[in-house]
């Protein structure tokens, strides 16, 4: 099957001079049509550049970047917009809906800026809340929806402009336990109906509904691997106790995922002994709880 | 398409913020309000002595002391009756007129003094006009009741004929005709009341026959101490000539009788003409000073734009990510400001209709908005709209989509 996103060497630097960060390094990528990648990796391992970079919200600082074989990290802003509108879809973990429209409209704006007309907008816009199963929600508000209702409404959103990619950055990452089998269930659904669907999380539990994991650390993708449906892969696995809630419970699930996948780097050799004992609670299904404090 | 989902967006935003919008609002409400007002006065004036001036009959020719200025600043000197001083006319001037062929009516008007009462009243604003000749002729007005006072002093009464004015604040709602009134110390008997004159409302631009008293020169000799000082003349030819020709030879024979140029002799197109000059600069300086509250105003939306594009910075990020492209996000903005000032301008109209509802009632003023009047105020409230709108409409244009998505308030 054909590559739908190809990059090669992709680097995003932020910053000049001392206080350059690469955010994503020489980043290399192909993601075939009707894939389920989910991206995985500490925070401020640049999961959400690569998203960003992908979803053409940014530019990457170097390398090429195909997406259904074009070159389209050189494209004008304007052509990336049109790229945006009509072949990408962005969930995002804050829902990132307008709270003066209801959920109807929210879901109706993309087609707004094809021209489409209002009518045929709303019908359109309504049939993508049916599929997210909250078309008794069409005229509710953001602030009378629940979490888990509001990112169905995302969802529906992002699906409205029936877009090639959908680009999901922690959907899940503000919901509990069973508001996110919901989303993922969608995503899945999505999935499953052919659509290639790009998701960061923090929780390997739900790696199982992904074809395939990609680990990254500093910027780089130091693992990638494919995954079963239904089931969680291995490396995520090593993961799956380190359900964090501080800071240092951070540290602790760089250095499993440290142990868990093959070192090329030399110094890394050193392998912790993170503090497995400590966890054995979590083992439930715990939803993170991160702080989202950046 | 584009347009009319930004209109309905931007009638959105406005409503969810109303107060804000509507004090906002308020800089281009107050702006138009006093810039129609202004305009709709002026207009209103101009009009009125349009109606006063065409009132005379098209061919009357009116003759004043002082020379014929093109200037317009001079305009209101030559027209003012009581701003010739220093120029006179006389009656020799009088009679350089009658001296031109053809059946020319001649009527000079001399200032008379003296308070005109009865043994109740005083009417001080009265004017006394010493006169002679036909002058329900050349003011084209009829005498309502009784008649004009032809053979004056009939039986050693001496008569006058009284504007619609002075026949009420004298006597009220008794026919004056056949009453008898004083002026100074000389009593007169009422013979005549004028049909009422139509009259501008800015008095001190020519003399308001309503509150005028007509002497005959007979009677009025000792009225008009220097008797032979004509403030005016005015002159109506037959119907054969016109009013150019009649003001071409009027012209000529007093320029050879008097041998020079301190005169000024005006059709009545002229006098319009001229008093619209003097109404257009005085209304056009006014109305740019009125228009500096529209800039307060357009800087008013300019400041609240921005304020808005930076509360809406997330929105904007949600925009751009779903596809948005730069000139959407402008042509949002900009319209949003646009239709703000636009509704600005709408009130602003209704507004000074409502001040204009005041002016007449309390004023003698009728001002009147015309259509382009209208028309241009909602063009101008539009394109301050756009053009205080556009720097911070660029401004969300340009933000940057990731950044936006992050911005928290
Ligand atoms: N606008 C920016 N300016 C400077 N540095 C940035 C900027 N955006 C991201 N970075 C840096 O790039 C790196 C990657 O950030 P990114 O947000 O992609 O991480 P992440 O993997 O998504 O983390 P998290 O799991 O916490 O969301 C971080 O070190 C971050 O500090
Ligand atoms: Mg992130």
């Amino acid at each position: 099957m054909k590559n739908i996103i190809e990059l090669r060497d992709v680097s995003k630097l932020y910053g000049f001079g001392d206080a350059t960060t690469v955010a994503v390094e020489e980043v290399s990528l192909r993601v075939k049509k009707g894939e389920f990648v989910a991206v995985m990796g500490p925070s401020g391992s640049g999961k959400s550049t690569l998203m960003n970079l992908i979803g053409l919200l940014d530019r990457p600082t170097q390398g090429t970047y195909l997406l259904q074989g074009k070159n389209v990290a050189r494209f004008s802003k304007w052509r990336q917009a049109r790229y945006r509108r009509d072949r990408l879809g962005f969930v995002f973990q804050s829902f990132h809906l307008l709270p003066s429209m209801t959920a109807l409209e929210n879901v109706a704006l993309p087609l707004a800026y094809r021209g489409i007309t209002q009518t045929r907008r709303l019908t359109q816009a309504g049939n993508a809340l049916e599929r997210v199963g909250l078309a008794d929600r069409e005229f509710f508000y953001p602030k009378q929806l629940s979490g888990g209702q509001l990112q169905r409404v995302a969802i529906a959103r992002a699906i409205v402009n029936n877009p090639e990619v959908i680009i999901a950055d922690e959907p899940t990452g503000n919901l509990d336990s069973a508001a996110s089998r919901l989303v993922m269930e969608l995503l899945s659904d999505l999935h499953t109906s052919g659509h290639t669907v790009l998701m960061v999380t923090h929780n390997p539990e739900l790696t199982r509904y992904a074809s395939r994991v990609i680990y990254m650390h500093d910027g780089v993708i130091i693992a990638d691997e494919d995954s079963d449906i239904g089931s969680v892969p291995t490396l995520a696995k090593k993961m799956y106790f380190r359900a964090r809630k501080t800071e240092d419970d951070d540290l602790a699930g760089v250095s499993a995922l440290m142990d868990a996948v093959p070192q090329k780097d030399s110094n890394n050799k050193t392998k912790k002994k993170p503090v497995k004992k400590r966890r054995t609670k979590s083992k439930t299904k715990k939803p993170k709880s991160r702080s989202t404090s950046k | 398409m584009m347009f009319k989902n930004n209109y309905r967006m931007s009638l959105n935003a406005l409503r969810a913020s109303r107060w804000r919008s509507f004090l906002t609002m308020l800089g281009v409400i107050i702006g138009v309000v006093a810039v129609v007002t202004v305009i709709s006065i002026g207009e209103g004036i101009k009009q009125s002595i349009t109606t006063e001036a065409e009132s005379l009959g098209p061919s009357v020719v009116t003759v004043l002391p002082g020379p014929q200025v093109e200037d317009r600043e001079d305009i209101g000197q030559t027209l003012n009756p009581f701003a010739s001083v220093g120029h006179s006319l006389t009656e020799r001037d009088v009679e350089y007129i009658q001296g031109i062929d053809g059946d020319i009516e001649v009527v000079p008007f001399v200032r008379g003094s003296g308070v005109v009462s009865t043994n109740e009243v005083e009417m001080p604003g009265a004017k006394v006009i010493v006169t002679e000749g036909d002058v329900p002729l050349v003011l084209n007005r009829e005498v309502r009741f009784g008649t004009w006072h032809e053979n004056n002093s009939e039986s050693g009464r001496s008569f006058v004929v009284i504007g619609s004015n002075v026949a009420n604040e004298l006597f009220n709602e008794l026919s004056p005709i056949g009453r008898s009134m004083t002026i100074g110390d000389q009593s007169f008997t009422v013979r005549g009341v004028f049909a009422e004159f139509p009259r501008s409302p800015l008095p001190f631009m020519s003399i308001d026959y309503n509150n005028a008293v007509f002497v005959s020169r007979e009677a009025g000799v000792a009225l008009s101490n220097n008797g032979n000082t004509i403030f005016q003349i005015l002159a109506h030819g037959s119907d054969s000539v016109s009013a150019s020709e009649l003001s071409s030879s009027i012209k000529n024979a007093l320029a050879d009788g008097r041998g020079n140029s301190d005169f000024a002799v005006l059709k009545r197109s002229d006098m319009i003409n001229m008093y619209r000059g003097i109404l257009n600069v005085l209304t056009l300086g006014i109305a740019a000073i009125a228009a500096i509250s529209l800039f307060v105003g357009g800087i008013g939306i300019m400041n609240i734009m921005f304020v808005s594009v930076s509360e809406r910075t997330s929105e904007i990020g949600i925009r751009k990510a779903i596809g948005a492209t730069n000139g959407q996000i402008l042509s949002q903005f900009i319209t949003e400001a646009a239709v703000l000032s636009l509704l600005g301008g709408v009130f602003g109209i209704l507004g000074s209709l409502l001040v204009n509802y005041f002016i007449r009632l309390f004023t003698p003023i009728e001002p009147v908005i015309v259509p382009e009047l209208m028309i241009g105020a909602v063009i101008i409230a539009l394109m301050i709209g756009v053009i205080f709108g556009a720097v911070p409409a660029i401004r969300a244009a340009r933000k940057d989509p990731i950044e936006a998505l992050r911005y928290r308030i």
